[in-house]
């Protein structure tokens, strides 16, 4: 197992955002998280990150305990994350975006060849390679986000919400990279609001509503239940 | 009131000393706390107010025939002028309310750190002025001969003036409104509040009560000098503020009283003292690097202060705890 | 008075002014802090020149080594006071998520702290020291006179912009400092160590503050243990009229203050000219009046605490 979060539980003041939620990961896997606004998918990857202090339960990656430790800890243990929003570094160049978070990685030659591995899946960025961040469109700032999470080698790359505010056009491509990926042994943990792309990307697929998990299993038995839409939605079972 | 009396009665001339200076530094802690608990924002400009109002009291009531040859600057009728010493507090403290309204319609339109930076540089822009306003201040030398009106009891009744009026602001909807505008700036912003008037309607009432302390302080030690009011008074000021609890008035006034207490120990010290025929002095100037240790102590480990957020209730007024 | 001279004691003053606010920004960026504290590392860099004594006549310590060690010297005093102000005080305060007004405070406090100790040490009596003696004499360029140690204030600023700025966009280390002023907790989630670029950031701004020492030194020759303060708000000024957040934007708010006192001063009547900073703080609010945001702001710098 490559990860494994167990009966996580995360407070944003005495409020829960996640309730005893636990889910796994392996080695090769693409996973997704999928529910509604507000279901604490994206608190779930900021507490993998370290970025979000979880109250109760733990959080193992290769076997160990990485709860509670700092950010850059367990980005340099190899947990790469593609956050909600993208949050690149609009004032520092594309290139400099990429190297602030090759730091994580070791050698300088090995970093050399992850450049041009990179910018090899995403020709744009090498287009705009000495261009601000900061005026690239919406869709070449995702690939950005994603290029410099994958820019350190990661073993497990975390993406939030990659469609966000793309155009659905790009939102395809943007799926079609991370399904390319995975090609090249990444293993990644994808949260998605629509349930159908999460579907059609994912292995297995965790529904979570409220804080709560819901549902899970193959996507393609999900993808077969027609109890996962009205999970979706609202009624359903609870565990 | 009961300690007071225990102290007047008992306690001699020094714990008196003590116990109204605790006094007219709670008029001061209570004074900034109606800003800074209120709207979140560190002031480190405060002792302006104190300096206005000092000063204006001076201008009003000291030194009698002696006036004109220390302050030849000041207009006949100041001159003349032989007002009564409260109505000459309240004049004072309502010339640093205005003080506090011209300078606040810019600075409140500040947030954050900026807003406290704009605020210090207020005290130094005020305190440059007075200093070099010779025919009115007296320059850099000092002012003697202010009336020695302020003992225990004076400082009593002004620190609970001063504590209602935090009060009664507390409890008002211009307290709410601007205590939301603490929690979430933005939130408050989108239901309609406006935040600079708030502030600014916060930072008038706390200058004049700050300058009710000015006030206090020039007719207690009868003397006055410009650069008594600047970052040692600040910083004993905020101290106070800090080691109560930022965001409550009962955090002023215990501050007030732990930090006077505190000082005074250390300054004791300072003399020396004898413990059974030992006789042990500090050296001198350990009380301020004591005082900025602890701190720096009490914001790394307790932050929230010696109270927090609670609120003790005065003089029977129930108040909400925020 | 000269135009040519007056402009050249306007950029002399602006420029030390752009080195502390540079200073400032500098830490701010990494830490969403304002370090009160850095006027008294100018200070402590000043009075690193001269014995540590109560004595009243200050023999000079580091003040009497040659040039390059002089510099060398106190380049090591404040950049080590520098880094243990963060390690010592605001580190512990940062792990245990003091909020913006704590740090702020704190760096008060610690500015109060140096002061005391300072004060406790050499005493609050004002000394002289001297140093870079041939600085003090007046060049002739085209007929004007100017101050040599004015000229060179000018010069040592420029060619520091010019290091740090090579610095911040050239080394690894650098972009991180920048990265991380931007969205400092995304720069860690990418593996930058939070406390190796804000202990960075604190060791650059203690090399800028130790030039500022030295050149505000070999100005004045004048030491006194709250010299910093007035510096130290100048400074902050700089930031905010600059646009909190960005770097360039510091210098120029810096050099603005700095170039604007000193034409004020030579616009001002005599007997006002002693309150020149009154009028410039004055005109100052009354800028932020009508551009709370800075001068020189471009993009979302908000302050996020």
């Amino acid at each position: 197992m490559l990860l494994s979060v167990d009966s996580l539980q995360v407070r944003y003041g005495k409020a829960p955002a996640i309730h005893e939620l636990s889910l796994c990961v392996s080695a090769g896997e693409i996973v997704c998280l999928v529910g509604p606004n507000g279901a604490g998918k994206s608190t779930c990857m900021l507490a993998i990150a370290g970025v979000v202090e979880p109250a109760h339960g733990d959080i193992q990656f290769e076997g160990r305990s990485i709860r509670g430790l700092p950010p850059e800890t367990i980005a340099r243990a190899g947990i790469s994350l593609v956050p909600e929003g993208r949050r690149i570094f609009g004032r520092l160049t594309v290139r400099e975006n990429l190297v602030v978070a090759s730091g994580a990685q070791g050698g300088v030659g090995q970093a050399k060849a992850q450049f041009d591995r990179v910018l090899a899946l995403f020709p744009v960025l090498q287009e705009r390679y000495n261009g601000y961040a900061g005026q690239l469109s919406g869709g070449e700032q995702q690939q950005l986000a994603i290029a410099r999470a994958l820019i350190c080698k990661p073993k497990l790359l975390l993406v939030d919400e990659p469609s966000l505010g793309l155009a659905p056009l790009f939102a395809d491509r943007v799926f079609q990279t991370l399904r390319s990926l995975r090609e090249d042994g990444t293993t990644l943990l994808v949260v998605e609001q629509s349930a159908r792309r999460a579907l059609a990307l994912a292995d297995r697929t965790y529904l979570l509503r409220s804080g709560r998990l819901i549902l899970d299993g193959p996507s393609n038995v999900l993808a077969a239940d027609p109890e996962f839409e009205h999970a979706y939605f609202g009624g359903a079972r609870r565990p | 009131m009961a300690l007071l009396c225990l102290i007047a009665v008992l306690g001699g001339p020094y714990l008196t000393d003590i116990a109204t200076e605790a006094m007219i530094y709670t008029v001061m802690a209570v004074g900034i706390s109606i800003f800074m608990a209120n709207s979140g924002i560190v002031s480190f400009g405060h002792v302006t107010f104190a300096l206005v109002g000092a000063y204006a009291s001076a201008w009003q009531t000291c030194c009698a025939g002696m006036r004109g040859v220390f302050m030849p600057g000041l207009p006949q009728f100041l001159l003349d002028s032989k007002t009564p010493v409260l109505l000459a507090a309240l004049v004072a403290s309502l010339l640093a309310s205005v003080v506090a309204l011209v300078s606040g319609a810019a600075i409140m339109r500040l947030t954050g750190a900026a807003a406290s930076i704009a605020l210090l540089s207020l005290l130094f822009i005020v305190k440059t002025i007075y200093e070099n306003w010779d025919s009115v201040t007296a320059g850099q030398s000092s002012l003697v001969g202010l009336p020695l009106y302020v003992d225990m009891w004076t400082a009593f009744g002004f620190a609970s003036a001063a504590i209602v009026i935090a009060q009664v602001y507390n409890a008002s909807s211009f307290g709410l409104l601007l205590r939301a505008t603490r929690e979430d700036e933005a939130a408050a912003r989108a239901s309609g509040v406006n935040i600079w008037r708030q502030r600014l309607i916060a930072f008038v009432i706390s200058a004049f009560v700050t300058g009710a302390g000015g006030v206090l302080y020039g007719h207690y030690l009868g003397t006055l000098a410009v650069n008594v009011f600047w970052l040692d008074m600040t910083f004993v000021t905020l101290a106070m503020v800090v080691v109560g609890g930022m965001r409550s008035l009962t955090g002023a006034v215990v501050g007030a009283f732990a930090v006077t207490g505190l000082r005074q120990t250390l300054l004791a010290l300072e003399r020396g003292v004898d413990l059974g025929g030992v006789s042990i002095s500090l050296p001198s100037g350990a009380q301020e690097i004591a005082l900025a240790v602890i701190l720096l102590l009490i914001l790394t480990f307790r932050p929230q202060g010696l109270v927090g957020d609670n609120e003790m209730t005065w003089f029977g007024g129930a108040r909400d705890s925020s | 008075m000269n135009i040519v001279q007056l402009l050249v004691d306007a950029a002399s003053l602006g420029s030390q002014y752009a080195l502390v606010a540079l200073g400032i920004g500098l830490v701010f960026g990494v830490m969403r802090m304002i370090n009160f504290a850095h006027g008294d590392l100018i200070m402590i860099g000043a009075y690193a020149l001269v014995v540590p004594t109560a004595a009243d006549l200050a023999a000079p310590l580091i003040g009497a080594w040659p040039f390059p060690l002089l510099i060398a010297g106190i380049l090591c005093v404040v950049t080590l006071v520098a880094l243990a102000t963060e390690r010592f005080a605001f580190r512990a305060l940062r792990k245990r998520g003091a909020d913006g007004s704590t740090l702020l405070i704190s760096s008060f406090a610690v500015s109060y702290l140096i002061q005391s100790l300072v004060l406790f040490i050499h005493t609050g009596r004002p000394k002289s020291v001297s140093i870079f003696g041939a600085l003090t004499q007046q060049v002739t360029i085209h007929g004007v006179r100017v101050g040599l140690v004015d000229i060179v204030t000018i010069i040592v600023t420029i060619l520091l912009l010019l290091g740090l700025s090579l610095y911040l966009r050239r080394s690894r280390a650098g972009i991180e400092i920048r990265a991380a002023a931007e969205d400092f907790t995304m720069a860690r989630m990418l593996g930058v160590r939070a406390d190796r670029a804000i202990a960075l950031a604190f060791g650059l701004s203690g090399i800028l503050a130790a030039a500022v020492s030295l050149l505000y030194v070999a100005k004045t020759g004048v030491l006194d243990f709250r010299m910093g303060v007035p510096l130290a708000i100048a400074g902050f000024v700089g930031t905010v009229i600059g646009g909190m957040g960005s770097l360039p934007g510091a210098v120029l708010g810096g050099f603005s203050l700095g170039a604007a006192s000193m034409l004020l001063q030579a616009l001002l009547p005599a007997e006002l000219r002693p309150a020149r900073d009154a009028f410039v703080y004055g005109l100052v609010i009354v800028v932020l009046l009508f551009r709370p945001q800075g001068l020189f702001v471009t993009g979302n710098a908000g302050e996020r605490i």
